[in-house]
This record gives structure tokens, C-alpha cells and sequence, in this order.
């Protein structure tokens, strides 16, 4: 028995020294396995956090809406927007007015020839930017009254705010029966502020000043406490919530109605005097047809006033707001307006349309040149120049991005322009372009980062193209061009369109090119310019986040829609990458 | 009886078809590569004047050594008026051309003219040049007896005086913290999943959100660092939330990239390991770790090149437009190494390239950081490529 025990010390035994019961090589593997936990948790947690930020967006962003309505915010806005119709007939105008001078002036007349020339017109011109003058003060009056309800509302929610914050307090207080360390500041500097007013008894604000700098210093008694407790209630017996009366005040503002009706019924009868006696240029046809269609426009400008009036009459401020619109009003909404004093208004049209454009301009020169090179190294070029050829291309993808957008700043733009500026071209509609940073710009600096993605990976499909392939063509007769368009560049298609789109997944998810360089206008890009759309300023979804994120008040619905912005980029590159990786796996082409 | 040679090239469509489309091909990989090499060579030509001089020691190592400051310039006003002057002059003479079409005689005339002015103004420019003063904030404020106001024209410029030196530090601590984090952290959890775990669908699920994680753009996981670190854990904008934030952008890149270089290692070695009895870890640290590591280490060399090159992570967790402290100055206690902003190379060339404007005072400060942030990563970039070309001949199996 002995011997066993003997033995089995000795030779079988197990010498391994435990620790938590786990020997050496356990310990080892949970190390690693937790760290492999560490590294998913973290991961996982960027995505929890993200939306953790963003969702409370769309809560926001439904009070918000529902603020804007109670105030009747929306309803001036109707008003508004026809106010809005004449402003836009009125530039109409005055492009006409443009366009007479500038065809005065190729006839070769002088600047004074042409001041004389358009006078004649002057008074009809002038007129009709006056017409809408007390429309525009009526419409300044009743924005001031709504954004005034708005503003009680908005007062009123913070007062409460910071009344249920007192309560909380107090409620603390009177459970735990302890002052932390900003509770002691404050009720010092309390003590302080009374000791101040008892000027005729200068003891007593002696000893409540030595009473501020004990507590300080962490010496006090329930006395202290108590008296806290009644400087807070104090506090809160000083908010005074008067809640705001929205349906008299709103009631107000739709009893101005009357006046509105008035004014643009003055306003029609103007605008028919005007249609009775129009601009008339015998001399010159094209003219005659902007100014027939100016009349046009003003025909369904007032055709427009029937639906400004019903939309008015049947508006009401307790029609509710389906929940669904905080989500719609963000993902179709055309502007993103901040910090302003009318309605702050969250829409992600404008940027992504920007980002869109930004890419859409890369990829068109991406595409060819980086395939075409990926080509060219792959089939044509001699082992010299592809061992050349190949290092650069991938040194150019560690240029750092904001180095590229840089030498947008201080190089490129300027080219830009400058190209743009030369006579020889221009024949060119969209020359001379007028902003030096605008989508052009920052797109062809990112078609230089998408290029070695794109190069690199094209690369790649094309090499594991199976030999054979190249051989049996070439065995067949067909040439180098044909070898390559009919089998290997097929073979190899579902690797490049993969390649492609996560160029243009880089692309989208570039920030600091597209902010230095896209000229940062938050606008929908105006389409109907066609091509010169090129040349316009944009904002993009990164541009945004990057410029705006350090100046938002935490928790506030600027901060939450900036991270709903940060979590459409996530997706939008979560889908870039699942579609390469499926239209890799789909059309595999098997070497069998 | 034929003369001609049976051997002569022949002229055919194909032909001529092929050798266009390969000059086009040709076209795209070189106009590519000049694009890239002129963007190299201006801010190389542009920021060596910063970065040397033609006196000993060669290098400017004020520029190199200093905080940014601002920097003033006094210009004599004498001069810059008959410059203006002259400008006048020669815009006057430019609307007279464009707008009367005046005869070919009057025309030669004024076009000598505009010549003369223009080696006037060089002259001038030149003479400028030499008498204007430059001073540092530091030098000026030392100064007994400023230039004379009536004199001189006073201008300052933000930023674009004294050097860089606060960035580059902050730029190595950022790198060097992050790369810390996720090295280990990549590194280990490579191995667990490569060695360790069993294979099967969980598996290839945290594989594929893996590397879906690696194509997030860096402005999200910025977003995410500011709402967590900077917000959330309150570490305010200080070197550790950038840190963390910088890791965990590049974690997904290195784990990815280093499980592919522990997989590549055949399972033979493996085996042959276990077989002589030695335990897993034993197998992991002789057969596996030593063979992995070259592509490791590739990897990770081509982390510190986007950590060290990406600004959108760092904007708002760790980065200031202007602390002339340096890091380890004036530190009261050690937490607070961690938890103070620094400058970083990056961020400071988006504020000098788009908070100030251009100008022969401000270039130098942007050619000059951008030609060192460049040299930096490209540095690191180059590096990496080398040692994977180098590594590629070595091991092959």
C-alpha cells in the first residue's frame, strides 16, 4: 500500500501547482479566453452604445414635432410658405432682369446705355418686390407670437426640470442624512450670500461665515443639515410655473387669420393689375417667353392661395402626430437647420445626398483607373515594373487622410480653379467654377485613396484566376486583349465588384478630406444644374459628425441626432461589407 | 517572284486594338503613380524648407523642439505701399487692354510697361523680404523696444510660429498607449480563437462581425469614444479616452490579421509537437508563436501607421488645438498624466489648414508639419512593407 502511495508521489504523480483549482496550462487558456471575451465585449458594446445614445433621437425628436404644432409654429408656417411662392417669383424677376442686361450687353451696348435701356422697366421691377412688404411685417408679428408660446413651453419644461431636481435632493437628505461634497459647497456659499445681508449685525454674519468655512472643511451637524434642507425648499417655493394656456394662446394666433386673409386678397388684386399690364419686350422673343412664363408662375402662385386656405382652415393643434413621423421626418426630412430660433429641424436627406455624390465622384475615376491599373500590373506589365509598380501603389494607402485633404486646401482647390478659369475652356456651361472647395474637389482627392483599395483587391481576383484559364484561350488562338476581356476579366468580375464596393465603403466612411475640402454647404445639391452639380459645395454625413460633435450640449437632441447619423454610416458600411462578401461567395468561379 | 519579306510584321486591326488598349492600361498605372508622386513631391519640396536650413546643424531645430506660438511680422510699410502702388498700376493697365481694344502700338506700350512693373515688384518684394522682422511670441514679448509702429506694419499670424514638438509627443504617447491596449489584447484573443476554441458557428459569427467591425468608419468609432469615455466614464478629453478609442479602432484589424498569420502555420507542425508530448501551451509558444510572429508583427506595423495617421478617432476624445505644455510638465499627480489632452500631429494639421488662411507666413508651419506627420507614418508604412516582402522570401512552406 505504502509502495502505491510511494510510487504514485513520485512517477504519476500530478506536480502541477494549482491556482483558483486550475493548473498551468487552464490557467493559460482562460487567460486567453478571456481576453478573446474582452475583445467581443468590447466590440459588441461599440454597437450597444451607439444605439444607446441615438434612440432617445427619435423620443426628442417627437416632442420636438409636437412642440412645434402646439405652439402653431407649423401653422405660421403655412403662411410662410406662400409668402415663400412670392419671394421665388419675385427672384424669377430678377433674373429676368439679368438676363436683359446681359443680352444689352452683347449687343454691344454701354454699361449707362444699358441702366438707361432697363429704367424704362425699372418702376415695374421695383413695384413688384414692394408688394409683399406689410405681408412680410404681418408674417414677422405672428412668427414673434408663436415662437413666444414656444419659448414659455420650453422655459416652463426646464423650471420643472430643476424643481424635480430639489426634490430629489431633499428626498436624498432626508433618507441618507448626509452632505456630499458639492451639498457642502452649495450650502457654504448659501451662508455665504446671507451672511452678506446682515450688515447692521456684523456678529451674527461673522459666525455664519465661520459656520461656511467649517462645513468646508467637513464640519457639521444635523443643524446644517436642516437648514439646507430649508434653503432648498426655499429655493423651490421661489419656481413659479404658470403653465402655458395653449389653446387661448393658439386661439390668438388663428384669430389673426383674418388679417392674413385681407393681406392676400390685396395681394391677388395687385398681382392681377400686374397680369393686366405686363412686361413687354417686342424686340426681343426670348424675353417675351420668360416673361409669358412669369405670368404663368403667377397664375399658379394664386391658384396656390385656395390651398394655403384650406390647409389653414382644417389645421388644428390637437390633431395628433403618428409616432412613426419622428422616424420619416429624419430619414426624408430635405433640410438640417441647428441652433436656430425658429424650429431646429433634423433631416438626413442633405448629407447623405452629399456623401452620395462625394463617392459617386470618386468611384467615376476610381473605378477606371484603379482597374485599369490592377489590369495593366496583373497581365501586361513586365515582372520589373509590377515588383515597382505594385509597393507604391500600396504606399499610397497609408497617406494619412487628413494630409490628402490638406493638399486639397492649399493645392488642388486652387488648381481647380485656376483650370476652370482659362479661356480655352470656356465653351464648358459649368466654367468658371466659383468655389474653390466643393464635391469635385473633395471627390477627386478620395478617388487617390480609393484607388490602392480598390487596385489591391482587383489585384487579387485577378491573380486567382486559374492559370489554365489563360492558357487553354491562348491555345485556342486568342490574343492577349481577347484573353483578357473574354475570360479573364469574366472570371474575375465578382472579385472586382467586390473590390469596388469597399473602395466605396472607404469613400463613404472618409471624414477629414471631405471635411477640409467639400465646402461644408448643408444643402441638397440643386440637380437641375445636370453636370456643373459637380462643382457644388456639400456637407457629408462624417463632415457633420466631425464639425458638430464637439460643440453640442450633452443629451441634448442635436447630440442624439449626430449619433443617429453615426449609426446610418455604421449600417451603410455593415451592408457595404455583406454585399462583397456575398457576391464574392455567390459567383465563385470553381477551378475545377 | 515576291520580294517581300514573309517575315515582316503585318498590319492588323487586332493588333493595333491590342496595343491600344494596353497603352491605355499603361496610361491609368502611371498617371495613378504621378498624381501620387506630385502630392509627395510639393509638400517634401514645400515642407523641406521648413524642416532645413542651409547653416549648421541643417535641421530646424526650433521648429522641431518648440510649442506652437503665434507669430508676428513687422513689414515696412514704405515698401508694401509702393508694392500696392504698383499693383494698381498694372490692373489699371490690364482693364485698359480688356475693355477700349486700344491700337497695336499703344498696346506694346502698355504691356512693357506692365513687364517693368513686375521686375519692379519683385525687386521690392525682394527687398521686403530682407528688411521685414519675425518674432515668436516668446522673442517678441522680450523684446526692449518693438519696431516702430510708424515704420512698420504689425501682423500676427496664430499658430504658425515657434514648432511642433507638443504634437509629436502627444502623437508617440497615443501611439504607443493604444498599440499597448491592442496588441495585447488582439494578440490574445488571436490565439484563442485560432488554438483553442472549437470551431463551429459561433465562431464564424464573431469572425464575420469581426471583420465587418474592421470596415466601420473611424468617425463612428469616434463617435462611440466621445459618448463613452469622454461622457459616460467622464475621463473628459484626455490621453486614455483617445488611447482606448484608437485601440479599439484598430482591434478588429489586428485580431483578424493575426488570426490569418496563426492559421497559416500548417497543422503538421502542430501535430508534430504534440506528439513528442508536449502540452498545448508548450506547442503554442515553440511551434506556433515563433512562426506567426513575422506576419504578427507586419500587422501590427501597419496598425501603428492608421493609429498613428487617423484624426477623426481623436477630434473629440483626446486632441487640442493649442497646449504649449508638454505631457510630463507640470503634473501634480500621476493619474493626471492620463487624464490630460494633448496636441497631436493629425489634429493640428486640420487647425492650421483650416482655422487660419494661406499665406507665405502660415505655409511654412503647414508644409512643415504635414511633411513630418508624413514622413512619420509613411515611415512606419514603409517599414511594414519591407519586412512583409522580406518575411514572404523567408518562410514559405
Amino acid at each position: 500500500m505504502s509502495t502505491i502511495k510511494k510510487y504514485k508521489n513520485h512517477i504519476f504523480a500530478n506536480k502541477r501547482r494549482k491556482l483558483l483549482g486550475l493548473d498551468g496550462g487552464q490557467l493559460i487558456k482562460s487567460y486567453f479566453g478571456n481576453s478573446a471575451l474582452v475583445s467581443i465585449l468590447i466590440l459588441s458594446l461599440i454597437t450597444i452604445f451607439l444605439f444607446k445614445e441615438g434612440i432617445g433621437f427619435f423620443g426628442q425628436n417627437y416632442q420636438s414635432l409636437k412642440l412645434y404644432r402646439a405652439s402653431a409654429l407649423e401653422y405660421v408656417d403655412i403662411i410662410r410658405s406662400q409668402n415663400e411662392g412670392f419671394l421665388a417669383l419675385n427672384r424669377y424677376l430678377n433674373s429676368i432682369r439679368t438676363q436683359q442686361s446681359k443680352i444689352l450687353d452683347e449687343e454691344g451696348y454701354t454699361f449707362s446705355e444699358i441702366q438707361k435701356e432697363i429704367k424704362k422697366d425699372q418702376a415695374f421691377y421695383q413695384n413688384f418686390s414692394r408688394l409683399n412688404k406689410e405681408m412680410s411685417q404681418f408674417i414677422a408679428s405672428i412668427a414673434e407670437q408663436a415662437v413666444g408660446i414656444r419659448e414659455q413651453a420650453v422655459i416652463n419644461i426646464n423650471l420643472k426640470e430643476k424643481s424635480d431636481f430639489i426634490d430629489d435632493k431633499i428626498k436624498r437628505l432626508r433618507k441618507k442624512k448626509k452632505l456630499n461634497d458639492s451639498d457642502r459647497f452649495e450650502l457654504s456659499q448659501k451662508l455665504v450670500q446671507l451672511s452678506n445681508t446682515y450688515r447692521s449685525h456684523p456678529e451674527k454674519a461673522e459666525s455664519l461665515r465661520l459656520r461656511s468655512e467649517a462645513i468646508q472643511k467637513n464640519i457639521w451637524n444635523q443643524e446644517d443639515l436642516n437648514q439646507f434642507i430649508d434653503f432648498l425648499q426655499t429655493d423651490k417655493s421661489k419656481i413659479a410655473i404658470t403653465p402655458v394656456d395653449f389653446e387661448t394662446e393658439v386661439a390668438k394666433v388663428i384669430a389673426r387669420s383674418g388679417e392674413f386673409y385681407h393681406l392676400s386678397s390685396t395681394m391677388e388684386e395687385n398681382l392681377q393689375k400686374v397680369l393686366k399690364n405686363p412686361l413687354v419686350f417686342s424686340k426681343y422673343p426670348e424675353l417675351q417667353k420668360s416673361s409669358d412664363r412669369f405670368l404663368e408662375l403667377i397664375y399658379l402662385f394664386l391658384s396656390s392661395f385656395a390651398q394655403t386656405k384650406e390647409s389653414l382652415d382644417q389645421w388644428s393643434p390637437n390633431k395628433p402626430i403618428a409616432p412613426h413621423t419622428a422616424f420619416t421626418a429624419f430619414i426624408t426630412g430635405k433640410d438640417w437647420t441647428t441652433a436656430s430660433d425658429w424650429q431646429d429641424v433634423y433631416g438626413l436627406l442633405p448629407l447623405l445626398t452629399g456623401s452620395l455624390l462625394v463617392s459617386g465622384i470618386a468611384l467615376l475615376f476610381a473605378i477606371p483607373f484603379g482597374v485599369g491599373a490592377a489590369i495593366y500590373v496583373n497581365q501586361l506589365a513586365s515582372l520589373k515594373e509590377q515588383n515597382l509598380i505594385k509597393p507604391y501603389i500600396e504606399f499610397i494607402s497609408a497617406i494619412p487622410s487628413v494630409v490628402i485633404g490638406f493638399f486639397g486646401i492649399a493645392v488642388f482647390g486652387k488648381f481647380l480653379r485656376d483650370f476652370s478659369g482659362i479661356d480655352f475652356l470656356s465653351w464648358v456651361p459649368f466654367f468658371p467654377i466659383s468655389e474653390r472647395l466643393n464635391a469635385f474637389t473633395a471627390g477627386g482627392l478620395l478617388a487617390l485613396m480609393a484607388i490602392p483599395t480598390i487596385f489591391t483587391l482587383c489585384e487579387d481576383a485577378l491573380n486567382n484566376v486559374p492559370k489554365s484559364f489563360k492558357e487553354a484561350s491562348f491555345a485556342l488562338g486568342g490574343n492577349r486583349l481577347q484573353t483578357i476581356f473574354k475570360v479573364i476579366f469574366p472570371c474575375a468580375l465578382s472579385g472586382i465588384v467586390s473590390a469596388i464596393l469597399l473602395g466605396f465603403g472607404r469613400v463613404i466612411g472618409e471624414t477629414m478630406v471631405v471635411l477640409l475640402c467639400a465646402g461644408n454647404r448643408i444643402k441638397i445639391p440643386d440637380f437641375t444644374n445636370g453636370v456643373g452639380t459637380i462643382f457644388d459645395p456639400v456637407h457629408t454625413m462624417t463632415g457633420i459628425v466631425a464639425q458638430e460633435m464637439g460643440e453640442v450640449v450633452n443629451g441634448s437632441i442635436h447630440y442624439r441626432a449626430l449619433f443617429i447619423v453615426g449609426i446610418c454610416l455604421f449600417f451603410i458600411s455593415l451592408l457595404v461589407n455583406y454585399l462583397s462578401q456575398w457576391i464574392v461567395r455567390k459567383y465563385k468561379v470553381s477551378n475545377g | 517572284m515576291s520580294t517581300q519579306n514573309p517575315y515582316k510584321k503585318k498590319f492588323s486591326k487586332n493588333k493595333v486594338l491590342e496595343s491600344t488598349w494596353t497603352w491605355i492600361f499603361r496610361f491609368a498605372t502611371y498617371f495613378i503613380i504621378l498624381c501620387a508622386t506630385y502630392l509627395f513631391g510639393d509638400i517634401l519640396v514645400k515642407g523641406s524648407k521648413t524642416i532645413f536650413k542651409p547653416d549648421f546643424p541643417f535641421i530646424n531645430t526650433t521648429f522641431l523642439t518648440k510649442s506652437p506660438q503665434t507669430l508676428h511680422v513687422f513689414e515696412k510699410k514704405e515698401i508694401m505701399y509702393q508694392i500696392d502702388d504698383l499693383k494698381y498700376e498694372i490692373e489699371d493697365a490690364e482693364i485698359i487692354i480688356e475693355d477700349d481694344k486700344p491700337s497695336p502700338e499703344i498696346l506694346n506700350g502698355l504691356n512693357s510697361k506692365i513687364l517693368a512693373w513686375q521686375k519692379e515688384i519683385k525687386v521690392l518684394d525682394k527687398k521686403r523680404k530682407e528688411t521685414r522682422f519675425l518674432y515668436d511670441n516668446d522673442d517678441f514679448r522680450e523684446l526692449e523696444e518693438p519696431p516702430n509702429k510708424k515704420l512698420y506694419k504689425h501682423s500676427t499670424y496664430a499658430y504658425s510660429g515657434g514648432g511642433i514638438f507638443p504634437a509629436i509627443a502627444g502623437t508617440l504617447l497615443l501611439v504607443i498607449g493604444s498599440m499597448t491596449i491592442a496588441l495585447t489584447l488582439g494578440v490574445s484573443s488571436a490565439i484563442f480563437m485560432s488554438e483553442y476554441s472549437k470551431p463551429g458557428t459561433t465562431l464564424n459569427l464573431i469572425r464575420l462581425s469581426i471583420i465587418n467591425l474592421a470596415g466601420v468608419p473611424s468617425i463612428v468609432f469616434g463617435l462611440f469614444g466621445f459618448g463613452l469615455f469622454v461622457i459616460f466614464l467622464d475621463w473628459n478629453v484626455s490621453l486614455l479616452a483617445g488611447c482606448f478609442t484608437l485601440a479599439f479602432m484598430v482591434l478588429p484589424i489586428i485580431i483578424a490579421a493575426s488570426e490569418e498569420s496563426l492559421k497559416s502555420i500548417p497543422t503538421g507542425f502542430r501535430e508534430a509537437s504534440l506528439a513528442l508530448g508536449a502540452s498545448k501551451w508548450t506547442m503554442i509558444r515553440t511551434n506556433v508563436i515563433p512562426y506567426a510572429l513575422p506576419g504578427i508583427l507586419t500587422s501590427s506595423v501597419l496598425g501603428i501607421a492608421r493609429v498613428a495617421g487617423e484624426t477623426a478617432p481623436i477630434m473629440f476624445t483626446a486632441a487640442y488645438a493649442l497646449r504649449d505644455q508638454l505631457p510630463w510638465e507640470d503634473l501634480e499627480n500621476i493619474q493626471d498624466f492620463f487624464f490630460q489632452g494633448v496636441m497631436a500631429l493629425p489634429y493640428h494639421i486640420y487647425v492650421v489648414s483650416s482655422k487660419i488662411p494661406q499665406n507665405e507666413y502660415t505655409q511654412s508651419m503647414q508644409y512643415g508639419t504635414a511633411l513630418v506627420f508624413m514622413g512619420i507614418v509613411l515611415g512606419i508604412a514603409l517599414t511594414s512593407i519591407v519586412l512583409r516582402i522580406k518575411m514572404r522570401k523567408k518562410y514559405k512552406w
